[in-house]
């Protein structure tokens, strides 16, 4: 059935673009893919930095520039205050790893759930934590590659997201992050190596759908925090 | 002061203009061909009208009678091939003039004699605003007139043909007129041709809406270039009684 | 199955919805916000027109070669571990994919927003199968629940008030009324995760796909279509088969372009790239993928080469937004699934119904539309093409009334004789002459108030012009042998 139908349809499309001779397969040749090169400039990872703090704060998220990991951990801290919870999903990110978050939370009584857990459990986790691949500045976007250590439901199901940003994982616009990508995931032979799932977040969960007020949270988290972490210059 | 600022220095040649002055002008608003008569001539331009041209073919081909309309669009282009290859064609109408434009290209596509002659006249038709500051190189033609003036865009002068500075700076010139922009001045009034009686409920609605925004403006004049829109605006101005003055640019021009 | 529930009468709906005072607000307070967002994001873009010259061609190519990429595309989803299957028409696309459903006995679905789902009646066919489904969008959840069909493709529930949602939810669901927006999410959202976490199965539509990494790209605000495509064992995509670019790299001025035409946003809160079902060492995602690609009538657009840009189009929106017609209508009066300038080029082209090539009318041609299209969409010439092949009588044999085809016969006649026509106007003006007002006009010209029908669908809110007692062509006698004394005149 299935088999039939996928014939009649190229059939049709041959058909209805008049190309009875040729076969299947060819290669055409696409137009050239857009140069962004009239609008790359040379960001200094600080205006970078700037731009992306400003832009997160602008789509309704929570974004801070710090420089040590006590910093991060307090801020953390603060969040559990803030929202009332003792509970986290965290991902298992080589720098989450490196600041030994997950140790320190759990040593302040706070329950952290990690990859391979069940979607309940990560849904009644409190906050989400999670260390985003790339971010666009220009946007105040979050990129963040699914993979064994980064499950899909981190960002998602939890009412509260944290994430952590290395200054040098900031690129200036969509064009860039989608070069960056094009020239490390797409290479991948081995069809387990392109991730699942890239996702791209720009704030918290929104709608507009009831007379169009803005309201957050109505699927994923209401509250989006982005702290970005390296040296300065 | 004399404003026939084009073609009349010794030795140069007059422009020519042909007339095309829309069915609805002739039938309906017989004075706005007047008054772009009168403009043109005080320009020193050489006005002919063909007395052949009747309808360009419009509202058969927004109508979806291709066939009908392209009977109309040859007779329009033979009518109009009689003119001296240097002889402009000038059309009150920006819908009119886009018919001849853009439009007619569509219905010859399979006939190249037939593309051919029409290229040697649509190169030639010219909306009034644009003819007037394009070709003529004139925004002050010398015209009054004491009141305040907001201008539509009619829908096919400002997308088909791209024009919406013209008609604004040659309204700005008139001597006296106070202009001011009315919010979507850009937004069809809702006449369409045929989708204003094919769809009256709708189409008044449109208008509806076109007369709030310029109501609101505060100005007493509505001018456009389009007798389809201004028959449209006109026609509720009238039976509302409001209080604006609808007009042609042309009579704006001419006063 | 039965074939399609949807009835379009432009003429009759959009009468209704004109008289509806309350529709008529809510729809010119979304319109301007759009309308608005879209302008500033679009100023902020310097290479605006420079992507959208490179996004028509990437366009155009896609479609002159739509056989070899969606065979690409079904090779590189089938390497990524995903199923593709092809869907001639509605009714087999709603076959397969509750085959797919009932095969692992899923009980229960979750949808996230999808205009081909809505195009095939997806959840008609669910129910008919015995399987629970639930839309997730928020604004397609009120929809579900009120029984109606979305009247925006991007605002589905604009149409509502926060009262009459208040009043659904409580009569629906059994909560209290509450009145509050974040009240109302909350409610939704409490309900929304139970479903999401019962599901066996998710079901999204497709922004884009990507025959050159098998990815398929679901953009979205409130993070429901990553649910749907996350948690469910299986994940079902329904795709119309024009949505193809072909590069992955291309994916940044297309989504610039969407993205920016439809809500103004640099980028939507949520965009998904889903390439496959999860990886082998992925900790969660779906189990199972299937793109399904669908038909239903597109290859008949692409078959003519003025409607075929019909299938460049992004499903941005933009065009309802700008459109005056639409502004005043709302999307019901199109018949509920595409609406506005989209929809009046889309609908005729995709469905065969009584009513559908109408609405090609439902335009006053004023190219709004093509004006604001990210992929310049020529509308009003599609729409025009459209008009002349249902006078033609090309659309089963579906046209326009006898009378109106006579009518502009002898219109035609009259304007290729110019003695006709001009005697023909000698017998309206005096023809006319019972219903000319003279009364508070400038210049002695006349108006007509009222006249027969068909006219009286002008007259009824609007005065006609008295045709003139004397032509133009007439006073042309006069004014020619003015010529010359011209600059006296100044």
């Amino acid at each position: 059935m299935s088999r039939e139908a996928k014939d009649v349809i190229l059939a049709s499309i041959r058909r209805g673009l008049k190309r009875f001779e040729k076969g299947r397969g060819e290669s055409p040749a696409p137009p050239p893919t857009w140069n962004a090169g009239s609008l790359k400039h040379s960001y200094d990872e600080d205006s970078l930095t700037r731009e992306f703090v400003e832009e997160v704060i602008k789509v309704k998220g929570h974004a801070e520039v710090t420089d040590s990991g006590e910093e991060i951990l307090s801020f953390a801290l603060g969040l559990f205050e803030e929202y009332g919870t003792n509970s986290c999903a965290m991902a298992d990110g080589d720098f989450l790893e490196s600041l030994s978050l997950a140790e320190h939370l759990e040593s302040k009584g706070i329950g952290v759930v990690r990859p391979g857990s069940g979607d309940s459990v990560v849904a009644d986790a409190g906050i989400g934590i999670t260390e985003a691949d790339y971010a666009i500045s220009d946007s105040g976007t979050l990129v963040l590659l699914t993979n064994e250590n980064n499950p899909r439901s981190f960002s998602l199901l939890p009412p509260v997201h944290l994430a952590i940003v290395k200054r040098s994982a900031i690129v200036h616009n969509i064009y860039d992050v989608m070069e960056e990508l094009n020239s490390s995931v797409v290479k991948y032979e081995h069809p387990d190596q392109f991730p699942s799932c890239i996702t791209f977040i720009t704030g918290p969960s929104r709608t507009a759908d009831i007379e169009l007020n803005l309201t957050l949270g109505v699927h994923g988290p209401k509250a989006l925090y982005v702290l970005v972490y390296g040296d300065k210059g | 002061m004399s404003f026939s600022v084009m073609g009349n220095e010794p030795g140069s040649k007059r422009i020519k203009a042909s007339l095309f002055v829309t069915c609805l002008v002739d039938l309906f608003f017989p004075q706005v061909g007047e008054s772009v008569v009168r403009v043109l001539r005080r320009l020193g331009v050489d006005v002919d009208f063909p007395n052949e041209q009747t309808c360009c073919g419009q509202p058969a081909f927004n109508s979806g009678y291709t066939d009908d309309a392209r009977a109309l669009a040859e007779r329009f282009v033979g009518v109009f091939s009689g003119d001296s290859r240097d002889t402009y064609i000038v059309s009150p109408s920006g819908s009119c003039a886009s018919m001849v434009k853009v439009f007619y290209e569509e219905l010859f596509k399979n006939d190249p004699a037939l593309c051919d002659a029409l290229s040697k006249v649509s190169s030639r038709v010219y909306e009034f605003s644009s003819f007037l500051t394009d070709v003529l190189g004139v925004e002050d033609v010398g015209a009054s007139y004491d009141g305040v003036v907001t201008y539509h865009d009619s829908c096919h002068l400002l997308r088909e043909l791209g024009i919406s500075e013209a008609p604004r700076r040659l309204i700005k010139s008139v001597s006296g007129v106070k202009f001011i922009e009315a919010e979507m001045h850009d937004e069809c009034c809702g006449f369409g041709g045929t989708f204003s009686v094919k769809h009256p409920e709708v189409s008044v609605s449109m208008l509806d809406e076109k007369l709030t925004h310029i109501g609101k403006s505060g100005a007493d004049t509505l001018v456009s270039t389009d007798m389809g829109c201004l028959m449209q605006i006109g026609g509720a101005v009238s039976r509302r009684e409001l209080p604006i003055r609808v007009m042609h640019l042309a009579e704006l021009l001419a006063s | 199955m039965p074939s399609h529930t949807f009835q379009i009468d432009f003429k009759r709906s959009s009468k209704v919805a004109v008289a509806d005072k309350k529709l008529k607000r809510a729809l010119v307070s979304a319109t301007d916000r759009f309308r608005a967002q879209r302008s500033l994001a679009v100023e902020g873009t310097q290479e605006w027109e420079e992507i959208k010259t490179r996004a028509r061609e990437i366009k155009e190519h896609v479609i002159d070669n739509l056989d070899f990429y969606l065979e690409k595309l079904e090779e590189s989803i089938t390497k990524a571990g995903g199923v593709v299957h092809w869907a001639r028409d509605g009714e087999e696309a709603a076959n397969i994919i509750t085959a797919i459903a009932a095969e692992r006995g899923v009980k229960s679905v979750v949808k996230s927003k999808s205009m081909a789902t809505e195009e095939i009646e997806l959840n008609n066919a669910f129910e008919r199968n015995g399987i629970k489904v639930v839309e997730t969008d928020l604004g397609e959840y009120i929809i579900q629940l009120a029984g109606e069909r979305p009247s925006h493709i991007l605002a589905p529930a604009i149409h509502k008030t926060r009262d009459d949602i208040s009043k659904l939810f409580s009569r629906k669901l059994g909560v209290p009324y509450y009145e509050e927006p974040e009240e109302l999410t909350g409610i939704a959202r409490d309900k929304l995760r139970e479903e999401f976490l019962n599901a066996d199965m998710g079901v999204s539509g497709v922004n884009f796909a990507v025959p050159e990494t098998g990815t398929i790209v679901v953009v979205e605000n409130e993070g429901n279509a990553c649910l749907c495509t996350t948690l469910p064992r299986v994940h079902v995509a329904l795709m119309g088969m024009e949505k193809v670019v072909p590069r992955f790299e291309d994916l940044s001025i297309f989504l610039n372009l969407l993205i920016k035409s439809a809500t103004g946003q640099k980028l939507s809160t949520y965009v998904s790239f889903i390439t496959g079902p999860k990886n082998i060492l992925d900790n969660d995602g779906p189990e199972e993928f299937h793109l399904v690609i669908l038909d239903n009538g597109r290859s008949k657009i692409l078959a003519d080469e003025v409607t075929r840009q019909s299938l460049y189009c992004l499903r941005c929106g933009a065009c309802l937004n700008v459109c005056p017609v639409y502004r005043q209508v709302g999307g019901h009066a199109y018949g509920g699934v595409y609406s506005g300038p989209i929809g009046a080029i889309i609908m005729p082209q995709l469905m065969d119904l009584k009513g559908v090539y109408e609405l090609p009318y439902a335009s006053s041609l004023c190219g709004a539309c093509k004006e604001v299209c990210p992929v310049n969409i020529d509308f009003p010439k599609v729409l025009l093409k459209l008009r002349s092949d249902f006078v033609k009588g090309r659309e089963k044999g579906r046209r326009p009334g006898l009378s109106e085809r006579m009518a502009i016969k002898l219109w035609r006649y009259a304007m290729e004789h110019r003695r006709l026509y001009e005697f023909i106007s000698r017998i309206a003006y005096f023809a006319q002459m019972p219903f000319v007002e003279r009364k508070g006009r400038r210049n002695g010209h006349g108006r007509i108030g009222s006249l027969p029908f068909p006219f009286s669908n002008w007259t009824r809110d609007r005065d006609f012009p008295a045709v003139a007692k004397k032509t133009f062509r007439n006073r042309w006698r006069e004014l020619e042998n003015e010529n010359g004394d011209s600059e006296d005149k100044l």
